[in-house]
Parts: C-alpha cells; structure tokens; sequence
C-alpha cells in the first residue's frame, strides 16, 4: 500500500510453555535489572548506590535483633499477599487489603476491649483473631456481591473502601471506647495480656506464634491451588469465566466465596498484628504499614504461586527493613523502598513479556533458518487445507493443486522472495482474521489493500453518525462487501499470478501464511472472546 | 443575607478550587480509557507530575515551568505504562497499580529528602503572587458575580479549556474517532489501517501530561507549594471513578469533577456555612470530621453501585477497555 513496504523489524509472536529455569534465570535478571536501575537512580540523587546495597543487607541481618524485626515486617506481609492472590487468582482485583486490613484490625480491637481479659491465654487471641477474619472477610464480601449482582467496578470499590476504613480509624482515636484521652495527644488502648500471641524466643531472637500461622497458610494455599477441586475453579474462572459457566462451575458462588477468603485472610493478618508484639498489641491508624500495597506487588513478582509469595514477600521485607536501617545510617529518607518496589515490579511485569512472547527481529533471509520457518508452515497447510475445503465450497481444485504445488518451491527457494512481496503478505494478514470465513482468501488478496483505503475512508465518513458501540458491526459488513466486490476481480488476478513463478511463490507464501494463522486465530478466538467476556469488565 | 450569599459563593468557589485537579485527572484518564488502555496509576502520575512541577516553578518562580514540568512529569508516567502495557502486553491493571506505587514513593522519597536537608524551595513573593491573585482583571471585580466566576487562578480556566477541547477532539475530529476505534474494537481499527498501537502510546502519554498538570495543581494550589506527606491524597483515585460518573465524556466531567470538588470542600467550609444558616445547618457541626473526609469516596462508591446497576445503553464506556491487543490472537 503505503509507506510501510517492509517486513517488521521486530516480529512478537507467542510463546509455548517456556522451561522453568528459564523463566526464574529471566525473573532473577528482572529483579537484578531493577536494582541496577535503583543504584542508577540513586546516584542521580548523590547517594553511593553501593554503600546503600550494604545497608539493606546490614540492616536485615546485622544481629538477632535485625532478623527479629525482619521476621515482624515479613507475618502481615506474607499473609496479606496470600490473601491478594486468591482474588487475584481470578482475576478479582481486590486492591483494598490496605482497608480489609484495617477493618480486620478494628474488629479484633473492638472484640478484645469487649472481652477483656475473661477468656484464657491462647483461646482468647485465637477466638479474637476468627472474628478480625471475619470482619476482613465480611468488608470483602460486601464488593464481591455487588461484583455478582450489577458487575460493579470492584478494583474502585475495594479501593475506596480502603479510605472508609482508614478514616473510621482515625476517627477511632478520638473516642473514649478505643483511646485514652489524656492531656495531649491522645492514644490507643492496649489489649488485656491474655490476649497477647505467644511469643517464642530463642536467645536473642524472637518472634510471635503468628509466624506459624502464616507458613501453615502457605502450605494450606498451595495444597489449595494445586490439589483442590476449589483451587481448580479458581483458574478456570480467572482464566475464562465463560467456560467456567459452560463446564457447570457455579461462577457467582466462587466468586463471592473466594473474595470472603481473600478478605478473610488479610483481616487475619490484621488482627494478628494487632494481637502480636510489632504493632505493641495495640491499634494505630497506619497498623497496616503499607502492606496492603505491597501485598500487591508480592503477589504478583511471584505469580500467585504460595512458595513464590513467601519468597518475594521476604525480599520485600528485607528491602523494607534495609530501607528503614539506610534511614538512619545513610541519613535517606524509607520512601525509597517504594521507589524501588515500583520499579522492581516495572522489570518483573516488563520480563513477563519475555517469558510469554517471543522476540524475533527482522533478518536476511538465511537459509537454514528461513527453512525451518516454513518447516512449520508446511506442517499446518494440510489440515488447513481441509478445513478450507469444508468451509468454502467454491474454492477451485485447481487453484489447490498449485498452492500444495508451490509450497515446495517456496521452502526451497524461500530466500529469494523479494521484500516487498513478503510485506504485501503482512499487511494483508488483517484480513485472515475475520470472523467468518466466507471467500477463499486466495480471492481477495490482490484487491486488499485497495479495498482496505476505500474501507478506511467510508469507515471514516459513516463513523461519524454510528454510534460508537455499533462500530464493529458496521465494519464486518462494510468488509464483507468488500469481500464480495473483491473477488470477481481477483479470481482473474490470482490466475494471471499463479504463471509467473515468482508471483504464486507469494501467492501461496501468502495463502500459507494466512492458513495457518486463520486456524490458530479461529482456534484461539473462543477462549480470547471468553477472556474479553468476562474478565474485565471495567 | 449578605453574609449568607457570601458563604456560599465562597463554598462554591472552593468546590471549584478542589474539583479542578480532579477535572484534569478525569480528563486524562477519559483520553487513557477511550483508547482502551484502563491506566488505574493516576495518582501516582499526579503525584510525580507534583513533584516535577512544583519543584520546577517553585525554583524558578514560573507559573508557565511549573505547568510544563508536570507536563513532562505525567507524560514520563504515561510513556512508562504504554510501553509496559502496549509494547510489552503487561497486565494493565497491575501496571497501573505499579505506576501508582512508584509515583507517590518517587515523590513521598523526593520531597521528604528534600524537606529533612532543608532544601524544600519554598515561594517567593512574585510567584506566590502570580498563583494565588488569579482571576480575570476587571471582571473579577463585579460584587459576587466576579468573585463566583472570575476570581479563580490560572489554571482552573485552562482545566475547562482543556476539557472542552478533548472533548470535542474525541467527539468532532477525524483523529479522535480513530482513537475511540482503537478503544472499542482494536482488531477491527487495525484492518481498516489504523495504527492501534500508536493510537494507544499518543492517547496515553497525552492524558498522563494532563494528570501531570492536576498533580501539580494539588501542590501548588490545593497545598499552597508546602510539602505534605500525601500531596494527592486520594484524588487520583476519585477521577478515576469520575470518569465513569462522567461517562466517559470530558464535557459531562466538568460539572461532575466540581460536585466532587464540593464534597472535598465541605469539610473546610461546613464551619461557615453552619454559622451562615444556623437554623438549618447546626447538626452539622456534631458531625466529626472524618466523616467528611470520608464523603467523597463513600459518593463514588455509591456512584459506581448505582451506575452498575442502572443499565445504561448509552454508555459510553468503551468495548475494548482493560484489554491489550495483540495482532496475533485477533
């Protein structure tokens, strides 16, 4: 047609399962890519990059002391982000941890100024921490109703619902029940003792009985994920809920029972830290340190996988801790772990890319190579073939015989197919997609890209007045008509081609080409049209 | 009386005040969505785009630099998300989040080093002069009238502008129709020649410049250039539910974004309404003012439930929103 008469320079195609080393080296190299990057950064600000990395790992590791902080940073974030990833799992974006937290928080406040100290030592803790899940759970349970019944936005709702409760906390510190109003600033009130978690120490070190609680979650998610017949319709219905609903799964039902578990779990992670020594077994306002943020990042560097969450949230923690010890000895500011968690999840969500996709730039055609593309090209054609015939009765035998015919010279002479030929054959391949399969393709090559101006101009005129939801349909029939008018011409065309050997080189080239990606289109739209269906109904 | 038409005047004028950096974060995020990319970062390209721009004019003590460098701030967020998103297929949703993540930190981590070295600029006479004596000369002179319509700072006209233009650039214009095609149906925009792709990376980096410009409104206006731990507390948030109250359209933003803005200024203009209407207004002052802090998104909240169960077939919410396109799976 125009301008772009060249092959493109980068070709993106998908990419099968790609081998588990390989996708860890790619994630290790993300995460090592993003700390470059953070040193970068750093410099521009006139820190030396190399002196802070020593800090992070200082500030984690220096003493029992450290470690003991590092194991309080890592409990609520390890179990909020295993709470994420199971809204997350199916693609329920539960952004209000922060707030689910807090409401877990609150609950478990509430309960144990109520109960005081009438209850023994660990049932008390245990019966207060049931009820901060089932307050998380409940805040949760609120969204994934409305999600259900009007397919409310739940990435806002969940979100605002995080602003609710952190103001209703700091609502809190201003009345008697929860705080001590005394001369100054006021404060919370600290729970009775028997409420306290049990804390382990061992020497210097120590850490509270919640560390158990959140490994056993690891281990009780990932037996969920990978075993139970629950975790499987968690899959299914993140992946595609439409097959969800067609292979029977009760989609509504998982989805309101999932997001109470996910909610669940993040009150959990708020009432243990409320019952536990970090927060000083009492209630702030920002009880959650940030961890319903960084919960989502966790997830997510670790791709929902439990043992993966548990080692990306103690990377988080260390970064966190390294960043609150580089506060003090380095003089700079603990926002920085922010910074950098952005950016490590930029690397990670950038090396996703890599592991789905494969890369290939633009090359002169080589022998070995180019026949090894076609290797494949040749593989598909008979059974598209096939698939052809039954679709379009007028699809000559003849013109058949000399596609299979040609597909040999082509591997054989596949280098000497000009650029421009080839290009003709991309910019025509939006065609192959149409949704119904009505002509030949062979038909309408040549008169394509014409066709496809004139498309774009009445498209272009007739826009203005359709609505913009009925774009699509005025499209496919604008197309079809092209089509029709197409093919009388082209019939001819295509047989003046087929004789020059080098023109039904890229006739078939072309029809190959477009073969097989009309099958992998047609094979892959089902699952893609449920995705787009479903999954975001923003 | 005549303290009484004062007191609303002034609430109302505050609801503008407040509610122009969610029309600018609104108008942005309609230019992101009707080009089919959900870009959920909007707080964290306001905030980046605060820090860039305040940083900037409050050095140079130049309104016009100021402006530019949010510009320029929002727009470096939004060249990050389109590349991850568009370029690379990242999931948008969690992109966005990561845009908001590194956003509020880059700016939490400058301005608080910034704050503890003492190197914070802070305003000089001129420019402080030249951002907070807005409004148009002459006009704003008329009793009431001029205070109500022509007393505001510079930017909250160019907000209005702004989105009148963008919204008859996506409503009038051959190239906005192309980018709602690239929104509603990629696949079939891309067959009839339209470059989604390019469509998307313009769109976006386009909104984020102009989110950029709220943020940079948030500091300097809504803050008055004084450094606050959360400079954009929440109103990213709020324009991206705004958009959907707006339905999708820049016009329709402007009355929206200043509702909004009158619920964000209730809680520091209740006091004087209460004593302005005694007679009507005395509850309001038993209220605690978290409530009022929480008000605005308790709205959206309720905006987003009504409008999800209100079957608009009008919406205009664009088909192929939240989706990534991909040539080869069309």
């Amino acid at each position: 047609m125009t301008k772009t008469n060249k092959d493109p320079l980068v070709k993106i195609s998908k990419r099968q399962n790609l081998a588990l080393q390989y996708k860890l080296l790619l994630t290790v190299g993300a995460i090592i890519l993003s700390l470059a990057l953070g040193a970068l950064l750093l410099a521009c600000l006139g820190y030396n990059p190399f002196e802070f990395y020593v800090q992070l790992i200082l500030g984690n590791f220096k003493n029992a002391s450290y470690l003991k902080l590092l194991i309080r940073t890592l409990i609520p974030l390890l179990i909020t982000s295993l709470g994420v990833s199971l809204a997350f799992k199916m693609r329920f974006w539960n952004i209000g941890a922060e707030g689910q937290f807090i409401i877990g928080a609150i609950i478990a406040m509430t309960f144990s100024l109520f109960i005081g100290d009438s209850l023994p030592s660990p049932l008390g803790a245990i019966v207060i921490v049931l009820l901060g899940a089932l307050g998380g759970g409940i805040y949760a349970l609120f969204v994934a109703l409305l999600k259900v019944k009007y397919n409310t936005n739940e990435t806002l709702m969940t979100l605002m619902l995080n602003y609710v409760a952190l103001y209703l906390a700091s609502y809190m510190l201003k009345t008697d029940f929860y705080a001590i109003q005394g001369q100054g600033v006021p404060s919370f009130k600290v729970i009775a003792e028997s409420l306290w978690l049990t804390e382990i120490s061992i020497g210097k070190f120590s850490f509270d009985t919640a560390l158990f609680v959140a490994i056993a979650l690891v281990i009780i998610l990932f037996v969920y994920f990978k075993q139970s017949k629950q975790g499987y319709e968690l899959n299914v219905v993140g992946d595609s809920p439409n097959t969800a609903k067609y292979a029977g799964m009760k989609v509504k039902w998982i989805i309101v029972r999932t997001m109470f578990l996910s909610g669940a779990i993040i009150g959990m992670a708020g009432a243990l830290k409320l019952c536990g020594s970090s927060a000083g077994h009492t209630f702030s306002a920002n009880i959650t340190g940030g961890v319903g943020w960084t919960s989502i990042i966790v997830a997510w560097l670790a791709k929902l996988n439990p043992i993966g969450i548990f080692i990306a949230s103690l990377l988080m923690s260390i970064l966190e801790r390294g960043c609150e010890f580089a506060r003090t000895s380095m003089n700079m500011n603990s926002a920085i772990s922010d910074v950098l968690q952005g950016i490590i999840l930029f690397t990670v969500l950038a090396c996703d890319f890599f592991i789905g996709y494969k890369v290939s730039f633009r090359k002169k055609a080589k022998p070995g190579i180019a026949t090894e593309d076609n290797g494949d090209v040749l593989k598909e054609t008979p059974s598209v073939q096939s698939a052809e015939e039954n679709v379009s009765s007028d699809f000559s035998c003849e013109e058949q015989a000399t596609v299979s015919e040609h597909v040999d010279i082509v591997t054989e002479n596949i280098e000497e197919i000009p650029e421009a030929v080839s290009s003709e054959a991309s910019e025509s391949l939006p065609e192959a997609s149409l949704p119904d399969v009505t002509l030949p393709s062979v038909l309408t090559e040549e008169s394509v890209p014409i066709d496809e101006e004139k498309n774009a101009q009445t498209n272009d005129t007739e826009k203005e007045d359709i609505k913009a939801d009925k774009t699509e349909k005025g499209e496919i029939k604008n197309k079809t008509a092209a089509k029709k008018a197409s093919s009388k011409k082209s019939s001819a065309s295509a047989a003046k081609t087929a004789k020059s050997s080098k023109g039904t080189k890229s006739t078939t080239k072309k029809t190959s080409e477009k073969k097989t990606t009309k099958v992998k289109a047609s094979s892959t739209r089902k699952t893609n049209s449920n995705k787009k269906g479903g999954a975001d109904n923003e | 009386m005549n303290n009484a038409v004062m007191a609303i005047i002034l609430t109302i004028g505050e609801a503008i005040r407040r509610g122009t950096p969610l029309l600018l974060g609104t108008t942005g995020e309609i230019l992101n969505e009707k080009s089919g990319s959900l870009n959920l970062g909007v707080e964290g390209t306001m905030a980046v785009g605060a820090i860039t721009g305040a940083l900037l004019g409050l050095t140079t003590s130049s309104v016009f630099l100021a402006l530019l460098g949010a510009f320029i701030g929002g727009m470096f967020c939004g060249l990050i998300y389109a590349f991850l998103t568009i370029s690379l297929k990242a999931n948008q949703n969690v992109t966005g989040l990561a845009i908001t993540i590194f956003g509020s930190g880059l700016c939490l981590f400058v301005g608080e080093t910034l704050k503890s070295s003492g190197k914070f600029p802070s305003y000089t006479t001129s420019f402080y002069n030249a951002i907070t004596s807005g409004g148009i000369p002459g006009l704003k002179d008329i009793p009431y009238i001029g205070t109500l319509l022509f007393s505001y700072n510079v930017l909250v006209y160019i907000a209005i502008v702004i989105a009148i233009v963008v919204w008859i650039y996506i409503t009038k214009t051959k190239s906005g129709l192309r980018m709602r095609a690239a929104g509603e149906n990629p696949a079939a925009a891309d067959s009839v020649g339209i470059n989604v792709d390019a469509e998307r990376y313009k769109n976006i980096v386009l909104g984020s410049g102009i989110m950029g410009l709220g943020g940079v409104y948030m500091a300097l206006f809504i803050n008055n250039g004084l450094w606050n731990t959360d400079w954009i507390a929440g109103y990213g948030w709020i324009a991206v539910a705004l958009v959907i109250f707006a339905n999708w359209s820049s016009a329709r933003a402007i009355w929206g974004s200043y509702i909004f803005g009158l619920l964000l200024a209730l809680k520091s203009r209740m006091p004087s309404l209460a004593s302005a209407f005694p007679s009507i207004l005395s509850w309001s002052t038993a209220i605690p003012t978290e409530v009022f802090d929480a008000l605005p998104f308790i709205v959206t909240m309720l905006v987003l439930i009504i409008s999800s169960m209100r079957k608009n077939k009008n919406s205009g919410c664009p088909a192929g929103l939240g989706l990534n396109y991909f040539r080869e799976e069309r």
